[in-house]
């Protein structure tokens, strides 16, 4: 706010000190409506508007003019102060403006990276989220919806599943099924050589369709840090065997968790149908369906980090 | 017209937005003041057009208050400041402007309980923006070159920056500063700011 005030008021009074010396005062009004402009822009967005925008204007017109008049009449000496105290202003400005940012972002929770992910043909958009003041309970990779992407997942499932202490990883996946699956066994390749995930046990997580591909890539899965799959309202079922969770299951590793809330769309015939067939095959496949409806997600991912941690 | 706000209506006029109308009002208040104060300092007082420019500060001062949006009675604030401090023969119109300001406070029922709220901490307008604040300052940090993209501080700050338990959306900063600062970078801030 200082350093605000000290960018606006400086140059001005420079420019104005001559106004006063002149005795005109009106143009100290074209000053002022310009103080009123770069204030309110402190608590609105009123630099976007136009017609605030073009008010604006006239009042800078109307000061060039004027600053043109007086050092045409010799009536004033050009300053250098002008020049040095506006761009000295701006240069503090900005570094406290960064300065806070660094401190605000040190403080959060979880650290955000973005990331373009070249080992798919299309250089998805992904993320990497590590929790700041928690130890590293493990890395989990997470697949959206299909009517998601990670932005539409990042405050309500990926921030929270960094909250609880994962490294948590997304992408937006291609979502034709091969080429998905493709993509999401791309990513846990690439986790799984990232240095700084070394040694850390992977979880695959995914909703929905991302539950589909969860599962499936665990199937094909040969990496021993892949610890536990729990999935949210997945079908389990799908006419493409190699697309089906039911005809790969016997190739699962890994434990894996089938969560369903009470009002979600999947037949809850077919996850129990999986639920048989793994037992058959000795696999270890837990079914919850719980009574949490959309507003208890919250509770819903908590289970989840809960599975994951007992899986480490 | 009429801006209905958790249920209070505030006069936004022409604009979309009552703290944008109220922007220009005091914009074009600070200016009239400075025109009435030629006027009465002139030596042939001008009556007709001095008392326009009384009554137009009369109807915008009603109208600035009307809008109670505080972003721009602070900005009129601000702008009376500034005449104040830098003109001493607008001294008295300006503390007159101020008088008849706050008296209108009085007098306009619930501008006074809104004038109040600033302080309030528990006021979801002021919470929720000083958390806006605080996301678009850390999204300035970490990617303080080149800034996020155009028009894409909402989706960002929604997703990445936005604590978990507040729902409101934002689609800017609501500071321009901050807006251009996340959306572009720290380097094209300083550059806008020169």
């Amino acid at each position: 706010m200082v350093n605000v005030l000290f960018i606006i008021m400086v140059p001005l009074w420079i420019t104005f000190n001559f106004a006063i010396r002149q005795n005109d005062v009106a143009i100290l009004g074209a000053c002022a409506g310009l103080v009123v402009y770069l204030v309110s822009a402190l608590f609105t967005c009123s630099l976007y508007i136009w017609y605030i925008n073009a008010l604006a204007g006239v009042l800078w017109l109307t000061l060039i003019f004027y600053a043109v008049y007086m050092l045409h009449s010799k009536k004033i000496p050009i300053v250098p102060g002008l020049i040095v105290f506006p761009a000295i202003g701006c240069l503090i400005l900005t570094i406290s403006i960064y300065g806070i940012g660094c401190v605000l972002l040190a403080a959060m929770p979880t650290k955000t990276k973005l990331f373009v992910f070249r080992e798919s043909q299309q250089n998805e958009s992904g993320v990497i989220i590590y929790p700041q003041h928690r130890p590293n309970n493990g890395v989990i990779i997470y697949f959206h919806d299909k009517n998601e992407t990670i932005l539409d997942s990042g405050k309500n499932t990926l921030r929270p599943l960094a909250e609880d202490g994962f490294v948590v990883v997304s992408i937006d996946y291609r979502l034709q099924g091969r080429e998905g699956l493709k993509d999401a066994v791309a990513l846990l390749n690439w986790v799984s050589l990232r240095s700084e995930l070394q040694k850390m046990p992977i979880f695959l997580c995914g909703s929905g369709l991302g539950g589909r591909i969860s599962v499936l890539t665990a199937c094909q899965a040969t990496e021993e840090r892949l610890k536990a799959v729990g999935v949210f309202n997945t079908e389990t079922e799908w006419p493409f065997p190699d697309l089906s969770p039911l005809s790969q299951i016997m190739r699962l590793h890994s434990p894996l968790l089938l969560l369903y809330a009470k009002d979600n769309p999947v037949d809850l015939s077919r996850p129990q149908e999986l639920l048989r067939q793994a037992n058959l095959h000795g696999k270890d496949v837990s079914l919850l369906i719980t009574d949490d409806d959309a507003t208890a997600w919250p509770n819903t991912l908590g289970r989840v980090s809960t599975y994951f941690l007992t899986h480490r | 017209m009429i801006f209905y706000y958790h249920g209070q209506p505030r006069l936004s006029l022409w604009s979309d937005s009552p703290n944008h109308c109220a922007t220009v009002v005091a914009m074009l208040l600070v200016g009239i003041i400075a025109i009435v104060g030629t006027f009465r300092s002139s030596s042939k007082r001008k009556l007709l057009p001095l008392a326009i420019g009384i009554l137009s500060l009369c109807v915008g001062s009603v109208i600035l208050i009307l809008t109670y949006s505080r972003g721009g009675w602070i900005a009129y604030g601000f702008g009376l400041a500034f005449l104040a401090a830098t003109a001493p023969r607008l001294r008295r119109v300006c503390a007159f402007c101020s008088i008849g300001f706050l008296l209108g406070f009085i007098l306009i029922p619930k501008a006074l309980d809104r004038a109040g709220s600033v302080a309030d901490q528990e006021d979801r307008s002021i919470s929720n923006r000083i958390e806006v604040w605080k996301g678009a300052l850390a999204m300035t940090a970490a990617h303080s070159f080149v800034g996020l993209r155009n028009d894409f501080f909402g989706t960002q700050f929604s997703a990445w920056y936005q604590p978990i338990k507040m729902n409101t959306r934002y689609g800017a900063a609501l500071n321009n500063y901050l807006t251009i600062s996340s959306e572009h970078g720290s380097i094209w801030l300083m550059f806008y700011l020169l």
